[in-house]
């Protein structure tokens, strides 16, 4: 496999998945964003902390 | 396109028209709404930042690159950009979050007071008018599905204005998310469908001459230069300051900003060797429309159809987030410090959805008015650097007191050189086919050389610093007490 080919397909497996897991991960954490936004403004969170700075 | 292919178009929208109404229900005040009460967390920081800054000039003008010349577009213009996103992550990050602001015309307003802040709010806001994003969904809606152009670019502005006027940011960064994976999946699959067509990766080398493999291609350094210089942009990014603004802390813009880079530099490669791909084929096409005349009439039903959903996506996301900022621009920047301080919360939030409506109509007549968008968007793009990246680094980074005098005149001699010079190249000079844009050949005193449109923001640069040395040299000292405060 050519330097071309394997930059193109690493591109490619790195876009889909990892596109879906961010997804993923999104869907998993939006529950408790979408609960916190849809019933009262959520407390102050001081930088570096919250259930899913990553 | 077919029934099905159209279906899935049509369900895409109506989605996100539904995401925009449900989300619709959490906006509280003008802090909920612009930048979503700081609730962003990195998986959603993620899917707004890939979606948002990557729009259809990236889409449809790297795999014009890649089609007219080759890779060089992902070494010289793509590459500096991921430079850039790093500077942001290492070096601003950390300092914007410390302070409160909401926007990038609110650093300005505390380093140099009112004036300043006018100035960069004015830039931010022709920098932020989607014209591209809106004249690409025009042209998209025309080639797949035959929609007069006008129409599709009053259609895309449409959808995009009713959900980001429903729910703001919150709104725009949820339906961000579905637009983040459709445009990634559907291109990594149209990708895979069409390199087959044409016999793999491997067949590009022997299809297309050797300069397209060269990084630097066939432009003068000079040139390739000025492309990396566009990269400083991303230092006073307005869509990027906003979100770095609504996260939840640093550590969600750090790890959005990292993911984000490795994603930016995968979709930059594909669109490229797309672009690439097509030359391959022998398609015979306008350059720009390359990608999509390729990938258009290579996917079966179906995946068509989320191709197209996926393009639309990319234009969108763009579209909603630069309106709600050049709204914000015009209301929370503008109107409110300079003509009505008092104004309450509430009346900001209804000012700020009208004003985006004004954002959207003026797009969407400068979208149908300009026949080349690649010139607009050098013009806007150089301003934003010319006027902001001086006094918003100097503010950042110089622990000195700054003078008003310093930011005013650095932001206005930044935006005046930036446009004079515009405008004497687009006078003066004449369209290259060659390159693809306006050169001036300049002769003074026997010595010529050519003066690219691009080149602005060489002049614009140097010229803004000395004006800021010069304003902090002569300016008067700031009175005592605050200037403006950061939160409504």
């Amino acid at each position: 496999m050519s330097l071309l080919s394997a930059a193109t397909w690493t591109a490619i497996y790195v876009l889909v998945i990892g596109s879906i897991a961010v997804f993923v991960w999104f869907l998993h954490d939006a529950r408790g964003v979408l609960r916190a936004s849809l019933q009262e403004p959520p407390p102050e969170i001081p930088d570096g902390e919250g259930s899913s700075d990553g | 396109m077919g029934p099905l292919d159209l279906s899935i178009t049509v369900g895409y929208v109506v989605g996100v028209l539904a995401v925009g109404w449900v989300v619709s229900h959490s906006i509280k005040g003008f802090s909920d709404y612009f930048v979503a009460g700081g609730r962003m967390t990195a998986p959603l920081l993620v899917c707004t930042l890939v979606s948002t800054y990557y729009g259809l000039d990236v889409l449809l003008g790297e795999s014009e690159v890649g089609y007219v010349d080759g890779v060089v577009g992902w070494f010289w213009y793509a590459r500096p950009y991921y430079f850039g996103v790093l500077l942001t992550a290492l070096l601003l990050a950390g300092r914007l979050r410390d302070r409160g602001f909401l926007s990038l015309p609110d650093v300005a307003d505390a380093a140099y007071g009112r004036a300043t802040r006018a100035v960069i709010a004015l830039a931010s806001f022709f920098y932020s008018l989607p014209l591209l994003a809106l004249m690409g969904i025009g042209v998209l809606l025309d080639v797949v599905l035959g929609v007069p152009f006008v129409w599709g670019v009053v259609i895309g502005a449409v959808v995009s204005v009713v959900y980001t006027l429903m729910g703001g940011l919150l709104a725009d960064a949820f339906t961000d998310t579905i637009q983040f994976m459709l445009m990634c999946v559907t291109l990594g699959v149209a990708a895979v469908v069409a390199l087959d067509g044409i016999g793999g990766v491997d067949a590009l080398p022997a299809a297309l001459p050797a300069s397209y493999f060269d990084p630097r291609g066939t432009y003068p350094l000079p040139v390739l230069v000025v492309f990396s210089l566009g990269s400083l942009s991303v230092l006073v990014e307005p869509a990027i300051y906003q979100r770095i603004f609504a996260a939840t802390g640093k550590r969600a813009v750090y790890v959005s900003l990292a993911i984000g880079l490795v994603l930016w530099s995968s979709y930059d490669w594909i669109t490229t060797l797309l672009g690439m791909a097509a030359q391959a084929s022998g398609l015979e096409v306008e350059p720009r429309y390359a990608l999509l005349t390729l990938v258009t009439g290579v996917l079966p039903v179906g995946l068509k159809g989320l191709f197209v959903a996926g393009v639309i996506a990319t234009g969108m996301s763009t579209i909603d987030s630069y309106l709600l900022i050049a709204g914000g621009n015009l209301s929370y920047d503008l109107y409110r410090p300079l003509v009505n301080p008092s104004l309450s919360d509430q009346a900001l939030l209804k000012l700020t959805r009208w004003a985006i409506v004004l954002a959207c109509v003026v797009s969407m007549a400068l979208a149908l008015f300009f026949t080349s968008m690649v010139s607009a968007w050098v013009f806007m793009a150089t301003m934003l650097v010319g006027a902001a990246f001086v006094p918003i680094s100097a503010a950042l980074f110089l622990r000195r007191r700054l003078k008003p005098a310093a930011g005013l005149a650095s932001s206005l001699v930044g935006a005046f050189a930036s446009a004079a010079v515009y405008l004497l190249v687009n006078l003066y000079g004449l369209e290259s086919e060659q390159w693809g844009t306006m050169i001036w050949q300049v002769s003074i005193a026997g010595f010529g050389f050519d003066l690219w449109q691009e080149y602005a923001v060489l002049v614009a640069l140097p010229l803004s610093a000395l004006a800021f040395a010069l304003g902090q040299w002569l300016g008067e000292a700031p009175g005592p007490g605050p200037r403006s405060e950061a939160r409504p």
